[in-house]
């Protein structure tokens, strides 16, 4: 790998494949004469010009010779975009907190790109997928924070418990430290699970796995669709269909027999 | 710290005597018998579609389950309405703790409702299904075969709120009602499940995941008391693993536990947000199908049994039915134990002959 890639946090896929990009076109750049690329669009741009008129062929001889340049700086424009800074990159690294965020900006742009063109739908589902998986990502630590919190008062309540204890009492196998550790735990997990934000915060857990969940079914109707096989949402109509019809002829017969004094 | 004493070279012991007594334990799980809930012989009286009802035999044929002609108690019919979640044979676990057994002792008739394993196909069942379809006709069925006209009816959990929405639309069907560890108020300040549940959006979950899984709500019972729940009760395994028998009530118990049918969807959905959101039995806002239920019109006897630890439905949640319905003739039954322990328990006893007698001062 070259200095770029190294200079780099390797945890960020997106990160690291914009990076392998600008890292290509630099080496392009650097070496145009033994650029397999270079020579390979040069070879494209002559197959195409070949049976052409001379100007159509001058013009393409002159395009060829742009392409690299014109490459490098839609290249520079894109890393631009989605925030690749090399230097940037080292800063937040050194500052502790701010890496995560800085590796993190790439991702959040491009879930923030509109889907666009004719791979529209497949962009929008994966974005919505990677949107939601982030969010429960960002829940679920939180939510491990807050069982961090039961522990670590469970804790204070077993110090407490075994401080209490009678001289008498003294814990001498783990058998009965674990009895009082569960004690201490249930305690602790009960007066945690009661507070509301408690119960918000698990709700917003659930909801966000809901979210996955929505996510990963719309991609999987999707395909499943394509390949013309039933989906969950066709059998769920076929169902719903049914049980409606079943209800209207009990409605139905009940009426009969109300009018009639009739026996079902 | 002074009280704690436990010198490196105990903790090794400890450790080793685990390692012994998880060996052990390990050994009697690969030894154990299979073991089922259920003990007592009964017959199917009807089906529709995944609902079964039975009827249990009485305790001089039990030694005979495939006698020809069954015999039954020949004592006041009661018909148990159980809850959606877990099955039923909680009721009648294994033979020396079957509270269905006691009922039969006590001379009782037990029709008992099983709802059975609803799969995708009955995502669209809902209140109004379960309450004026099958249940109204399982108790067709037992007025049928005893030809009677007003039946006992013995809801349990939420089968109870069930038997309660049922008899306040059908109260001339409804001679006696018992309600077991019932809840009316689903916003007391002890319902765990009720806090957690305000803020989940159950109309997505049920849009997406059709069918609630067992296995979901059997996560969500556990979380109620995980240290215990999902810990303390392994280890405490070790100490029973020696005695086959004990072994056997463990697993059966475990079974019957974590064996749970998936909830029918539109079910959950109306049952999580009109009971446990929105409060409407409590409040008295709850419709099925348009008809209000009024428990004013629940003006028959009523006995209602009540678990004094339950940690599932706290006490007050079951106790506010009494100002709530019409009767004049209303009972109350604290037992001394939790949800579950009201089946099993030693303390619940004297509970099937609680419920005899009290039916029996009550026959009309």
């Amino acid at each position: 790998m070259g200095p770029v890639t190294e200079a780099l946090p390797m945890t960020d896929p997106v990160q690291l494949w914009l990076a392998a990009q600008r890292e290509l076109v630099e080496r392009w750049m650097a070496a145009p004469e033994a650029s397999v690329l270079q020579s390979e669009v040069q070879r494209w741009w002559q197959a195409i010009a070949q049976n052409a008129s001379p100007d159509a062929q001058a013009l393409s001889h002159q395009l060829a010779q742009l392409g690299p340049a014109f490459l490098a700086g839609a290249g520079d424009a894109l890393f631009e975009i989605f925030g690749i800074n090399v230097g940037a990159s080292n800063v937040g690294a050194a500052s502790g907190d701010a890496a995560p965020q800085a590796m993190h900006a790439p991702f959040a742009r491009w879930l923030d790109v509109a889907p666009i063109g004719y791979f529209r739908e497949h962009q929008q589902h994966a974005q919505d997928l990677a949107r939601a998986l982030d969010e429960y990502r960002r829940i679920a630590e939180r939510m491990a924070g807050a069982i961090g919190h039961v522990h670590a008062d469970a804790l204070e309540r077993l110090a407490k418990k075994i401080n209490q204890l009678g001289a008498d009492e003294v814990v001498r196998d783990t058998r009965r430290l674990y009895a009082l550790w569960i004690e201490s735990g249930e305690q602790a997990f009960a007066e945690h699970a009661r507070a509301d934000a408690f119960g918000r915060l698990q709700a917003e857990l659930v909801n966000a796995g809901l979210h996955v969940r929505v996510a990963q079914q719309a991609i999987a109707e999707y395909f499943l669709k394509s390949l013309d096989l039933p989906t969950r949402a066709e059998l769920n109509s076929v169902h719903k269909r049914l049980k409606d019809m079943r209800d209207r002829i009990e409605e139905l017969e009940a009426e009969v027999v109300s009018r009639t004094g009739a026996k079902r | 710290m002074s009280n704690l004493d436990i010198s490196p070279e105990r903790a090794r012991a400890d450790a080793q005597a685990y390692r012994d007594q998880l060996g052990r334990a390990l050994h009697a799980l690969a030894d154990a018998r299979h073991v089922v809930p259920g003990a007592t012989p009964r017959d199917v009286i009807y089906t529709e579609d995944k609902v079964s009802l039975f009827r249990y035999r009485a305790p001089e044929s039990w030694n005979d389950a495939a006698d020809a002609v069954p015999r039954y108690p020949a004592g006041p019919a009661i018909l148990i309405c159980y809850a959606l979640i877990n099955r039923p044979s909680m009721m009648d676990l294994q033979a020396d703790r079957s509270l269905i057994r006691g009922l039969l002792s006590n001379g009782l008739d037990v029709y008992l409702i099983e709802w059975g394993s609803p799969d995708g196909s009955d995502r669209f069942l809902d209140l109004n299904d379960y309450i004026n379809r099958y249940l109204h006709r399982c108790i067709d069925q037992t007025l049928r075969v005893r030809g009677e006209d007003k039946v006992n009816l013995v809801g349990v959990c939420q089968g109870g709120t069930l038997s309660l929405c049922y008899t306040a639309l059908h109260p001339e069907r409804v001679r006696n009602l018992i309600a077991m560890v019932t809840p009316v108020d689903f916003h007391t300040p002890n319902d765990l499940i009720s806090k957690w549940v305000r803020h989940v959006d159950v109309d997505t979950l049920v849009d997406k995941f059709g069918n609630v899984s067992g296995e979901t709500l059997n996560g969500v019972f556990l979380s109620l008391l995980p240290f215990r729940l999902m810990s303390q009760k392994y280890v405490g395994f070790m100490d029973i693993a020696a005695d086959p028998a004990q072994v056997e009530n463990f697993l059966r118990m475990e079974q019957w536990i974590f064996d749970s049918p998936d909830n029918p969807g539109e079910m959950f959905r109306q049952f999580s947000n009109w009971f446990y959101k929105e409060n409407r039995l409590r409040n008295g806002t709850l419709q099925i199908r348009g008809k209000p239920i009024d428990l004013r019109r629940v003006s028959m006897p009523v006995l209602n049994i009540y678990a004094m630890q339950d940690h599932i439905v706290p006490p007050a949640s079951s106790l506010c039915m009494k100002d709530l319905i019409g009767t004049s003739d209303y009972t109350e039954h604290a037992v001394p134990s939790g949800h579950i322990g009201i089946y099993v328990s030693s303390k619940s006893r004297e509970l099937p002959a609680t419920i005899a007698n009290w039916l029996r001062a009550r026959p009309d």
